[in-house]
C-alpha cells in the first residue's frame, strides 16, 4: 500500500494537512460561523418571544373578558337592584298615597260631622235665643197693650206669625 | 507495468511543487492541492451566504448550513454539556475539514487525503492530547482519577490502570484507523471496478462502470457517516475528559 | 434538537464498539512487544499485552453496552413519568 510504502510525502501531507487545517479553523471561526449561529440564535429568540408574546396576548383577551364578564355581572345586578328599589318605592308610594287619601277622607268626614254638630248647636241656640227672644217680646206687647183679651191674643198670633216668618227668612 | 495495473497506484502521490525545508520535503502534491480546493469550496459555500447577508428566512444554502450547524451544536451540547460551546469551532471544523476532504476525493482524478492513514492518525493524536490537556487543565492532579474506574476493588487497581491505559491509548489508533480504513477501502473499490470495466470487452464492462457510478453514491454517504463519526467521537472523548466517569 | 439525543449518542456507541476492541488488542499486543524488546524477555510481555489489551476491548464493549441499557432505561422512565 502506497500509503504506507511511501515515506517520503509523510512530511509534507502532515505539515499541510496541519497548517490547512488551523487555517480552515481560523476562517471558519472568524468569518464563517458568527453570521450563522447568530442567525440561529436571532431566531430561536424571536420564536421564543413570538410564543410568549402570543401567551401573554392571550392572557390579556382573557383577564379582559373575565373583566368584561364581571362588569357585565355588576350591571346586571345593579338594574336588577334598580327595578326592585323602584318597584318598592312605588310600592310604598302607592301605600302611603292610599293611607293619606284615606286618612283625609276620615279627617273630612270627621270635620264635616264636626260642622254639621256645630251648626245644629248654632241653630239651637239660635231658636233658643229666638223663643227667648219671641217670649220677651211677646210678653212686653201683652204687657204694653195690657189688655183685653181679644187684643191679647191678636197680639200673640201677630208675634208667632212674626217669628216665624222671621225664622223662615232666615233658613 | 505491474504496479501501473494496480489498483492502489492511485493512492501514490508526486511532487508538484518541490518545497524542501531543513531537510524536511514540504513538497506540495495532488493530495494537499485537492484538500485546498474542497475547502475552499466549504469557505466559498459559507462566504456565499455571509455576502448575501444572513436573513431570518433562510435560503436553500442558508438552511443546509444552519442545519449542519445546528447539528453539530447538538452533537456538542449532548457529549460535552453546556460549557461545550467552547469547542464549537474546533469540532464545526473539523467536520467540514474531514468532509469536505471526503467528498472532494470522489472526483474522479483528484485525491482524498484523508485515505492517508499519517493524516488521520496526527487529528488523532492532535485530538487526543487535546483531551489530555483538557482534562490536566480543568481536573489538575485529580484528571489520573480517570484510569481508576469507580467501584473496583484496591486489589484490581495495578490490573484495572494498565487495562484502562490501553483503552485509553485505543481511542486514537481507532479513530484515526477506522477513517483511513473506510476512505481507502471505497477508493479501493471504485478503482477495481473501474478497471475491470475499462479492460474487459464492451458488451460486459458497462456493468462494472454502472457499479462504480453505484458505489460513487455509496461512497457521498459514507464520506459524510465518516465525517460525522469522526467529529462524534472527538466529542464524546472531550466529553468524557471534562464530566471524569 | 431533543429528538437526535437517542441518535447522537446511537451513532457514537456503533462506531465505538468494533474498531475500538480491535484497537484496544492491537494496543496491547503492540505495548508488550514493545517491553519485550526493551527488557528482552520474549514473548511474555506480548502474551501479557494481548491479554490486558482484549481484556480493554472487553471492557469497553461490556461498559459501553451497560450505558445504553442505562440510558434506555432511563428514557423508559422518563416516558412512563411523563405519560401516566
Amino acid at each position: 500500500m502506497p500509503q504506507f510504502e511511501q515515506v517520503s510525502v509523510f512530511s509534507s501531507l502532515i505539515f499541510w494537512s496541519v497548517i490547512s487545517f488551523v487555517a480552515l479553523l481560523f476562517l471558519l471561526k472568524k468569518f464563517a460561523f458568527p453570521p450563522i449561529l447568530e442567525i440561529l440564535d436571532a431566531r430561536e429568540k424571536k420564536i421564543r418571544d413570538d410564543i410568549e408574546g402570543a401567551e401573554k396576548i392571550n392572557q390579556d383577551a382573557e383577564k379582559l373578558k373575565a373583566d368584561f364578564d364581571r362588569q357585565l355581572k355588576t350591571a346586571h345586578e345593579k338594574a336588577n337592584d334598580i327595578i326592585q328599589l323602584a318597584h318598592d318605592s312605588s310600592k310604598k308610594e302607592t301605600e302611603k298615597s292610599l293611607q293619606d287619601t284615606q286618612g283625609k277622607v276620615r279627617q273630612m268626614i270627621k270635620e264635616a260631622e264636626h260642622e254639621i254638630q256645630a251648626s245644629r248647636n248654632k241653630l239651637l241656640s239660635e231658636i233658643r235665643s229666638y223663643t227667648a227672644a219671641l217670649t220677651i217680646a211677646s210678653t212686653e206687647r201683652i204687657l204694653k197693650k195690657a189688655m183685653d183679651e181679644k187684643e191679647q191674643k191678636r197680639v200673640v198670633d201677630e208675634t208667632i206669625e212674626e217669628v216665624i216668618q222671621e225664622l223662615e227668612k232666615r233658613a | 507495468m505491474a504496479e501501473k495495473e494496480s489498483p492502489l497506484h492511485h493512492f501514490e502521490l508526486h511532487p508538484i511543487v518541490d518545497i524542501h525545508l531543513g531537510g524536511l520535503d514540504l513538497s506540495i502534491n495532488k493530495a494537499v492541492i485537492a484538500m485546498w480546493i474542497g475547502m475552499a469550496v466549504v469557505y466559498g459555500l459559507f462566504m456565499l451566504v455571509g455576502k448575501k447577508g444572513t436573513s431570518m428566512i433562510p435560503g436553500k444554502l442558508q438552511s443546509m448550513l444552519e442545519m449542519s450547524l445546528e447539528f453539530i451544536k447538538g452533537m456538542v451540547k449532548e457529549f460535552i454539556g453546556d460549557e461545550g460551546m467552547k469547542y464549537f469551532n474546533f469540532v464545526g471544523t473539523l467536520f467540514f475539514f474531514i468532509l469536505c476532504c471526503n467528498l472532494i476525493g470522489l472526483i474522479p482524478g483528484s485525491y482524498t487525503i484523508t485515505s492517508q492513514l499519517v493524516v488521520t492518525g496526527t487529528f488523532a493524536v492532535i485530538i487526543f492530547v487535546m483531551t489530555l490537556i483538557i482534562g490536566i487543565s480543568k481536573h489538575g492532579g485529580h484528571f489520573f482519577s480517570i484510569l481508576v474506574p469507580p467501584g473496583v476493588p484496591k486489589i484490581m487497581i495495578p490490573v484495572m490502570v494498565p487495562i484502562e491505559i490501553i483503552s485509553m491509548l485505543a481511542r486514537p489508533i481507532s479513530l484515526s484507523v477506522r477513517l483511513f480504513a473506510n476512505m481507502t477501502a471505497g477508493h479501493t473499490v471504485l478503482a477495481v471496478l473501474f478497471g475491470l470495466g475499462l479492460s474487459a470487452p464492451m458488451w460486459i464492462g458497462w456493468l462494472p462502470l454502472g457499479f462504480t457510478v453505484i458505489i460513487n453514491g455509496l461512497e457521498i454517504a459514507i464520506a459524510v457517516i465518516q465525517a460525522y463519526i469522526f467529529t462524534t467521537l472527538t466529542c464524546v472523548y472531550i466529553g468524557d475528559v471534562i464530566k471524569l466517569h | 434538537m431533543g429528538q437526535d439525543n437517542g441518535f447522537h449518542q446511537g451513532m457514537g456507541f456503533a462506531a465505538r464498539l468494533g474498531t475500538e476492541m480491535v484497537a484496544a488488542t492491537l494496543i496491547g499486543a503492540g505495548m508488550g512487544y514493545a517491553l519485550d524488546w526493551l527488557f528482552g524477555t520474549r514473548p511474555w510481555f506480548l502474551a501479557l499485552g494481548v491479554i490486558f489489551g482484549g481484556a480493554a476491548g472487553c471492557l469497553g464493549v461490556y461498559r459501553t453496552a451497560m450505558q445504553t441499557i442505562n440510558e434506555n432505561n432511563e428514557n423508559d422512565n422518563n416516558e412512563t413519568d411523563s405519560n401516566p
